[in-house]
């Protein structure tokens, strides 16, 4: 137990404090994030969370805030990436008001678990985001060749982050009601083809050379579908489904597949 | 590729324990406080209390503070709150307010304006309705 090891440690917990308040921000400072926390079914927040774990040892393994190379850890990076992030959105949530007296214990423990999802990917970002160093070798997935589960795992990170900012606002509903049909699927068609644009970008970075042929099949189609379900799934737990048929399912799950897509593709290429 | 672990690597700082514990305390804590909700099925309505706690005078007339608390087990939002001033039966004024969203056991403070002096007159005050978030 040196010292050095202790320095190392505060370093990566100062680097996820930052990463989770960046990235938690524009969902701490929601309206709807406050309400839903206090209204959402119980099942729906244990649903969420139990989700966002195996995502954060996932993300722990591809680029934690510290060097990890074996699954324990990871799941001890990913625990204390939850433990910093709820620091976080309580400190952010108690210096703008939010938290203060006459609010119950079941209304911030819902906010606090609710923003835990955001602020603890935020938090394992952080090191390949913030961090200076670059040693990203060190992590037992290869960034360069990080095999196909891995990056369609990174896809669902980047749909599920970018997705979670926008499903509690009201606009998605507003959206889904102005668009036709003619518009839906032009949306769909578009998400699919911008992905394929980040798809290229990565290709053209180098890490993926000589995979363009069949890059379509094998990323960008099935990106959109990861981004589609992640996005329902999102939608689902944030209540946007209740009451609601089928048909309107669908077309706010495209709505809102749009931006998840494009953070679906861009995990690939900023991670 | 699977790097050769240094005895640096092996090496973890007794913080990251007591953070990852708390962590993981935390973690399991939230989801059984929300898995024993769960649990529990179909949560009580909701149901706002009004009381008035003390009245002012200004220029403009007389202001009754409220603590409104939804006592009930269910959020709830647009809730309408009435209070009344009457002197024996007669109705002299009324006055209106509306709380956006009261989560459940939680509170709001607010006030309701007068002309008349409330404490020469018998004030009552209740919420009328609310909607479910």
């Amino acid at each position: 137990m040196s010292a050095e090891a202790d320095r190392k440690f505060f370093i990566g917990a100062g680097r996820a404090l930052g990463g989770a308040t960046i990235f938690a921000l524009p969902m701490l400072m929601t309206k709807e994030m406050w309400e839903l926390g206090g209204h959402l079914d119980p099942h729906r927040i244990v649903v969420l969370l139990l989700a966002t774990l195996p995502m954060l040892v996932f993300l722990s393994a591809y680029s934690g805030f510290e060097e990890t190379a074996q699954l324990f850890h990871d799941v001890v990076d990913a625990f204390v990436a939850i433990a910093l992030a709820a620091i976080a959105a309580a400190v952010v949530l108690a210096l703008i008001a939010v938290f203060r007296p006459g609010v119950s214990q079941r209304e911030w423990l819902g906010m606090l678990a609710l923003q835990i999802v955001p602020a603890s990917i935020g938090a394992l970002l952080a090191q390949s985001q913030l961090g200076a160093d670059g040693e990203k070798g060190n992590t037992e997935i290869d960034h360069d060749d990080p095999g196909y589960l891995a990056e369609l795992g990174l896809m669902a990170a980047g749909a599920l982050f970018l997705g979670f900012n926008i499903a509690p606002t009201e606009e998605v509903l507003l959206i889904a009601t102005k668009m036709t049909d003619v518009h839906m699927l032009l949306l769909v068609l578009v998400s699919v083809l911008v992905m394929h644009g980040f798809v290229f970008a990565v290709e053209f970075r180098g890490h993926h050379a000589g995979k363009a042929s069949g890059a379509l099949l094998r990323f960008s189609v099935p990106g959109y579908c990861i981004a589609f379900i992640v996005s329902a799934f999102v939608l689902w737990s944030f209540g946007r489904f209740d009451g609601a048929s089928v048909d309107e399912w669908m077309r706010l799950s495209a709505v809102l597949a749009f931006p998840s897509a494009i953070g679906a593709a861009a995990a690939r290429l900023v991670l | 590729m699977t790097k050769a672990k240094g005895q640096q690597d092996d090496e973890v700082s007794r913080f990251e324990w007591i953070v990852a514990a708390l962590g993981a305390i935390g973690f399991i804590f939230i989801i059984g406080y929300f898995g024993r909700e769960a649990a529990r099925g179909d949560a009580p309505p909701p149901m706002v209390t009004v009381r008035v706690d003390s009245i002012t005078a200004s220029a403009g007339g007389f202001t009754a503070h409220f603590e409104a608390r939804n006592t009930g087990g269910s959020p709830a939002s647009a809730i309408q709150l009435h209070a009344e001033l009457r002197d024996d039966q007669r109705l002299i004024e009324a006055s209106q307010v509306r709380i956006d969203y009261l989560a459940a056991g939680s509170m709001s403070r607010g006030g309701f304006f007068f002309s008349h002096d409330p404490r020469a007159a018998t004030l009552s005050a209740r919420a009328t309705g609310f909607l479910e978030p």
